[in-house]
């Protein structure tokens, strides 16, 4: 069964850049919500509310992660799992990526009605299925995403501790 | 052992026959819990102008149902919000005091915390069954705030379709986890940010929000049938046969019950169902009034605001109807005879000046004058009250109802008509400091002082724009249409020192609390 799945050294760089994806996009909306926190919220409650954000990107960061290693155990191994952190990378740039365009479409409301939105999620498979096939066919591309995936496992040192500090800062406030 | 005389036996056949009644009645006493304490309900209207009501003289019969009900009731007829804006408005309301001792001031502020125990629900602990529910997401952070003075809070999303709030699955007793998730992560309310803090649950909510469009209940009837106030799909009529629901089971209670209901309508968007849209097709048109230096850039014409105005009002006769109802179906069920009903607004809106709406900094009489109805239970005439009142009164003026003694702080009176005392000359503040932070002093914000027939509002540290005071007499100009600021400068001076008087003061009482 271990063998259906890719290795740690596999898996970080993919998990990575998720982290980068999903941490970066809810810190800039952080700073531009922060502007009318600061109006009725203290610094304690402010930072209850980082708590919050950090544990939900966690969430989300392993969720999409989990769905990659799930299609790995279940798709034949040269498809996605032996080369996991470069097909893997390509297909999470394509996931978190595709999330946040819509939801910028939908703001800019060019999302189109709910009927197209299937179509939106073939899309992105597609897209992420092409971009990783790309990348082990050209070279430069498929370097490109190995590369971030390794230059962006710097930042798990910083978001998962405080993952962890935020789940325990929560469960004291569901707690006490 | 003495033997039983005759009298003897008729003492305890009639001990028997009162056992016997007792038992019987045992089980009344247990369904009419109250114990001499009234059940407390009160209806709160997002955004009902008093200005719009036929109850209070307007032209448009849009409250026939209020109109009958007032004809028991105390209506008071100069009754003014605290705030023009859901957030200070419904904190006076629940609090008793003015948005600059109670600090939410800015769009979706909680109060102050010190003051989370200081709300018209703990007035009811121990005694009462409290229930609270508020539809405007903005009033249900007070909800969540005061979560310990409340025995059942119903999330913001009962009575509609579908559930598109997270967070109510999650940890609803955490104030702090509505502005992470609804208001930031997955993105509820969108003034400040459009897009969702969270990427993932964006895309959820997005899909929720569209998948409720389908919902059996509602497909194909949307904009007919069913309102849309920017996060829950509903219907007025279901809404209120929600709310009788409640109100039934809480009267079965052991415990009277105090309900808090803060319904969304007849705030905008306006959504009178097809029995309404057809009224007020009289021509009636805005009156025209001078465009208003610190009213926002984009203006509405005066046909546009004449349309918006006609909605509006189809909505509150929409709204009323509802109202009617509910009042009829507890009439029907017994349910009014032990309860006080209260009817009452946050605050009103405006049509006037090219401005819609209460968001602007406008303060005048169409956003402030909000009705008051009160019905005591039994009450059997009506009572009108003329001199100027507050929704600060209503807390000190529940306690008097409820029979408790408060200990909380309260800027309000004892209302008239109801023990208190009428104060013709009394001195009522309305506050819209939306541009302020609630932990610094309130420089920037428009401020009403309402003496007697005398308002005086003064627009004070916008940037860019110079201050602007303004005075009504509003017995002779009730449109307030004729600035006497400048005709009187001696009343607006005297107005203006004690209306900044007593900002400061507050400001001071509260940094110099804050910095214990």
């Amino acid at each position: 069964m271990k063998n259906r799945f890719p290795t740690l050294t596999q898996i970080i760089p993919v998990l990575s850049i998720l982290c980068v994806l999903f941490y970066g996009w809810t810190a800039v909306m952080f700073l531009w919500k922060l502007s009318s926190w600061l109006f009725f919220l203290t610094f304690g409650e402010i930072a209850v509310l980082a708590a919050y954000a950090s544990v939900t990107n966690l969430v989300e960061s392993l969720v999409l992660l989990g769905i990659l290693l799930l299609a790995a155990a279940l798709l034949p191994a040269r498809w996605l799992k032996d080369d996991f952190s470069l097909r893997g990378g390509a297909l999470a740039i394509t996931l978190a990526g595709s999330m946040l365009l819509i939801n910028h479409l939908s703001v800019i409301d060019r999302l189109g009605p709910v009927a197209y939105w299937p179509l939106w999620i073939l899309g992105a498979l597609l897209f992420g299925m092409a971009l990783s096939s790309i990348a082990s066919r050209v070279t430069i591309v498929g370097r490109a995403i190995v590369w971030l995936g390794d230059q962006f496992s710097v930042f798990l040192f910083i978001l998962l501790p405080m993952s962890v500090v935020s789940i325990v800062v929560l469960l004291a406030r569901m707690l006490f | 052992m003495r033997q039983l005389s005759r009298r003897d036996l008729l003492k305890l056949s009639l001990a028997a026959l009162g056992g016997a009644a007792a038992a019987r009645l045992a089980p009344f006493a247990a369904r009419n819990p109250s114990n001499g304490r009234p059940n407390i309900l009160l209806l709160v209207f997002d955004a009902l102008s008093a200005r719009h009501m036929s109850l209070y003289g307007y032209a448009r019969a849009t409250t026939p149902n209020l109109e009958a009900f007032a004809e028991t009731a105390a209506v008071y007829h100069d009754h003014y919000s605290a705030g023009s804006f859901t957030t200070p408005g419904t904190a006076s309301i629940l609090t008793g005091l003015e948005p600059w001792h109670h600090r939410a001031v800015a769009l979706s502020s909680p109060v102050k915390r010190s003051l989370s125990d200081n709300n018209i629900f703990r007035l009811g602990r121990g005694e009462y069954t409290r229930i609270g529910f508020a539809q405007n997401l903005l009033a249900d952070v007070f909800l969540r705030q005061f979560h310990r003075d409340l025995d059942l809070r119903l999330p913001a999303q009962s009575f509609s379709y579908g559930n598109p709030l997270l967070i109510e699955r999650l940890n609803p007793s955490d104030p702090l986890a509505y502005f992470a998730f609804d208001d930031f992560l997955v993105g509820g309310f969108k003034f400040d940010t459009p897009y969702s803090g969270s990427a993932m649950l964006g895309v959820m909510d997005r899909i929720l929000r569209r998948g409720v469009t389908r919902h059996p209940e509602i497909k194909g009837r949307l904009r007919a049938e069913v309102c849309f106030n920017g996060y829950f799909y509903y219907q007025n009529r279901v809404l209120f046969d929600g709310i009788f629901n409640t109100l039934k089971k809480a009267a079965t209670g052991d415990r009277p019950y105090l309900g808090y209901f803060h319904f969304w309508s007849p705030h905008e968007p306006y959504f009178p169902t097809p029995e309404f849209t057809g009224l007020f097709r009289d021509g009636r048109r805005a009156v025209e009034k001078p465009e208003h230096p610190f009213a926002p850039a984009y203006l509405h014409t005066a046909q546009q605001l004449t349309q918006l105005q006609t909605a509006y009002d189809q909505y509150i006769a929409n709204v009323d109807a509802e109202f009617g109802r509910l009042m009829d179906s507890m009439s029907a069920a017994g349910m009014l005879e032990n309860t006080c009903v209260i009817v009452l607004a946050d605050h009103g809106q405006l049509f006037e000046r090219g401005v819609h709406g209460h968001a602007s900094r406008l303060l005048y009489e169409g956003v402030l004058r909000t009705p008051l109805l009160i019905r005591l239970p039994g009450q059997t005439r009506r009572v009108d009250v003329r001199t100027p009142t507050s929704n600060v009164d209503l807390l000190p003026t529940l306690a008097s109802i409820m029979g408790v003694a408060s200990d909380l702080q309260t800027d309000g009176q004892l209302l008239p008509g109801l023990g208190g005392v009428e104060v013709p000359q009394r001195s009522l503040f309305s506050v819209n400091a939306a541009e302020n932070s609630a932990f610094l002093p309130l420089t920037t914000g428009a401020f009403a002082l309402i003496k007697g027939t005398r308002k005086f509002l003064l627009y004070t540290g916008y940037a860019g724009l110079d201050d602007r005071a303004e005075l009504y007499d509003l017995a002779e100009d009730p449109d307030e249409l004729r600035d006497l600021s400048r005709a009187d400068p001696a009343a607006a001076k005297q107005m203006r020192d004690e209306l900044l008087a007593a900002r400061d003061a507050a400001d001071r009482a509260v940094l110099s609390a804050d910095r214990k």
